[in-house]
């Protein structure tokens, strides 16, 4: 209780001299110092901000190429029943799920798809192929938006198929996986498909789509008419539901309305997906690290030259407050006050920089990713982490100097 | 009452030792003003520092009313400082960043209570010293007489037991040695505060009223003042 009588009379007298301190204080070595820690906060919300805006982007392209937001999969065991039955009335029942923007059911098929050039040269993709519903397809996903050759499949398509980049490979050897594709597929070439059950047929390429998401642009398909005559007994029945839902949704709210409708189904939120993403983000996080520890070496050397030079300079004074009863204690607390003032003026400082320049400048020229251009993003998260990240550094940078201070003889530090 | 028996004080810099003061005892009646002389190097600074609790003494004792302050721990010395004992300092002995009033009211800051109290008292303090008008000046802004006044009140702010000045006019020129001298005087015949001050000036024995002259860390004289202060 006295004890912390006596330090928050430390703190008072701490708060005082900082105050007077940085107000009699050189102002270029102030400003230096203040850039210097404006610079590195902005470096600490850089390379996570470009992360976050690479997360983002990349889980975008998932949800609206691949999984959509929530994928709905046949319950129980798989080899048993791997089937949603009475599809329709399930989907009709979730779009009238309020949050919910629309369904789609997908059957699944594994195939093989080869394709003979005009070279004579056979070349062959195993894959997986999605029979698809194109109208409501259309409203879940966007992949009719991301054809590059041809059209987008109908309802009533039947010999028809859509390739996705990564198989066709169009000639264009820029493709991640062209050297594993068929190469030279173009729209109206024909390829012969063999499913996973033996039966095999021609189809005729309708189009050509390039989501830029791998995972996506390495499938092909085919319209649910044309797989309910290679699949017996496949209406009204489909391997997965997807479902679009508005941004500010809850999904398992959602997932609870569904299920008190169909309980023998499961759920996959696209999250539960997004480890495809991550993996693709782990070397960016480790280049984060290494930043980070670079960035908090940089902002703890400002601070320790800043205030060793000070304690330095002012050794006699610090000797003189000690000699006429300023505790230890208030010496320290006034310079780690002063330590903890220039690293919020920096953390501000880089804050407003990076919404209100830097963001606003990347939006204008973003970088391009592969799977689309990419913009910063600052999650509070961040800055949280930037700011205890760079309070703790500084408070450790500051402390040192001045403990190696106050631990001199007040002898000799006045007369020393 | 300040009370010292035995002191010594033994600098030791690599094998060579120095004995800055060797067995001194004496006795300070609160009140009383005490001025310390002796040729250069004789102990005065020395003997003054181990008084003020700003060293310890390698031997002997020092009662503070008639506690024993010799062996406390560091945090407890600073809190005596604080509360019981005052410092002027030979110079520069002001913070540069705090302005005279500043200066003069931040041990009361760390003391705690009032900021209207000590900031009252300081300001008072520095009317009695004649530097009313002064006290939003910095230590730069001000003269070194003036600066040694600041350091007085500042001395005086938490009504302290004993006052320790190490010579505090010899960077000053005449006049302004009178005057922090007269200051001193005034404030030891005002409040009765104890002071102890070293000087080499022989004309400053007036001031006091007891004298103790140090050669090679003894004593070798000890003269009660006060008939001779009275009849000037
Ligand atoms: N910090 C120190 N280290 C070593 N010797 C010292 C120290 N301070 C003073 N001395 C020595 O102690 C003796 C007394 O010094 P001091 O008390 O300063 O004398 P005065 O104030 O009377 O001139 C001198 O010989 C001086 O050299
Ligand atoms: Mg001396």
């Amino acid at each position: 209780m006295i004890r912390s009588l006596k330090s928050l009379r430390s703190l008072r007298v701490a708060g005082f001299l900082a105050r007077k301190a940085i107000m009699r204080a050189n102002i270029g070595v102030t400003l230096l110092t203040v850039f210097i820690l404006i610079l590195v906060a902005l470096n600490l919300l850089f390379t996570p901000g470009l992360l976050n805006g690479v997360i983002t982007s990349a889980n975008n392209k998932l949800i609206s190429t691949y999984t959509s937001h929530l994928v709905i999969e046949a319950g129980g065991l798989k080899e048993q029943n791997f089937k949603i039955n009475h599809v329709s009335d399930l989907m009709q029942e979730i779009e009238s799920i309020n949050g919910v923007v629309a369904a789609t059911a997908r059957n699944t098929i594994g195939a093989n798809i080869k394709y003979k050039d005009n070279t004579d040269q056979e070349r062959q993709v195993n894959c997986i192929v999605d029979a698809i519903m194109p109208d409501r397809e259309e409203k879940v996903f966007d992949i009719n938006r991301s054809m590059i050759e041809g059209s987008y499949l109908d309802e009533r398509d039947r010999d028809q198929i859509l390739l996705g980049m990564q198989i066709a490979g169009a000639d264009d050897n820029s493709v991640e996986l062209y050297i594993r594709s068929l190469r030279h597929v173009h729209v109206g070439d024909k390829v012969t498909v063999t499913y996973s059950n033996g039966f095999q047929k021609q189809y005729t390429v309708k189009g050509i789509f390039h989501t830029a998401f791998i995972q996506s642009d390495v499938q092909a398909h085919i319209s649910e008419l044309e797989y309910e005559s290679i699949v017996r007994g496949a209406h009204d029945s489909a391997t997965e539901v997807h479902v679009r839902l508005d941004d500010n949704a809850n999904p398992n709210e959602i997932i609870k309305r569904i299920a008190m409708f169909d309980n023998s189904v499961d759920f996959q939120t696209w999250e539960q997906n997004a480890g495809i993403v991550n993996s693709m983000t782990t070397s960016f996080q480790i280049l984060n690290q290494i930043l980070d520890v670079v960035n908090a070496l940089v902002a703890g050397v400002t601070i320790f030259i800043v205030t060793y030079v000070d304690v330095i300079n002012k050794r006699r004074q610090i000797g003189i407050q000690r000699a006429i009863g300023i505790k230890n204690l208030a010496i320290m607390f006034s310079y780690l006050i002063r330590a903890l003032c220039y690293v919020a003026v920096g953390l501000i400082g880089a804050r407003l920089l990076f919404e209100y320049a830097v963001m606003p400048f990347e939006a204008g020229h973003p970088f391009i990713f592969p799977f689309g251009p990419v913009y910063l993003a600052m999650d509070n998260a961040q800055l949280v982490h930037t700011a205890v990240l760079l309070l703790v550094v500084s408070l450790v940078a500051a402390f040192i100097p001045v403990w190696l201070t106050i631990r001199i003889k007040i002898l000799d530090a006045i007369w020393g | 009452m300040l009370k010292v028996t035995n002191l010594s004080k033994i600098y030791k810099t690599g094998s060579v030792e120095v004995r800055a003061l060797d067995g001194v005892s004496f006795t300070v009646p609160t009140g009383d003003m005490v001025c310390i002389m002796g040729k250069s190097g004789s102990g005065k600074s020395t003997l003054l520092r181990q008084l003020g609790l700003l060293d310890r003494p390698t031997a002997g004792e020092i009662l503070l009313e008639d506690t024993s302050v010799t062996r406390l721990p560091d945090s407890a010395t600073s809190t005596l400082r604080l509360k019981n004992l005052g410092y002027v300092f030979q110079e520069y002995a002001l913070l540069t960043e705090l302005t005279a009033h500043e200066n003069v009211y931040l041990p009361g800051m760390m003391l705690g209570g009032r900021g209207v109290d000590y900031k009252k008292r300081a300001a008072d303090l520095l009317e009695l010293v004649g530097l009313g008008n002064r006290i939003r000046h910095y230590p730069k802004e001000l003269s070194g007489g003036e600066q040694q006044r600041v350091a007085i009140a500042r001395a005086l702010i938490n009504s302290p037991k004993v006052i320790f000045a190490d010579e505090p006019c010899a960077n000053l020129d005449s006049i302004s040695s009178k005057l922090v001298m007269e200051t001193l005087v005034n404030l030891n015949r005002d409040t009765r505060v104890t002071i102890i001050f070293v000087s080499h000036d022989p004309d400053d024995k007036q001031y006091a009223s007891s004298l103790i002259i140090l050669s090679d860390g003894k004593i070798v004289e000890q003269d009660d003042m006060r008939a001779v202060t009275l009849d000037d």
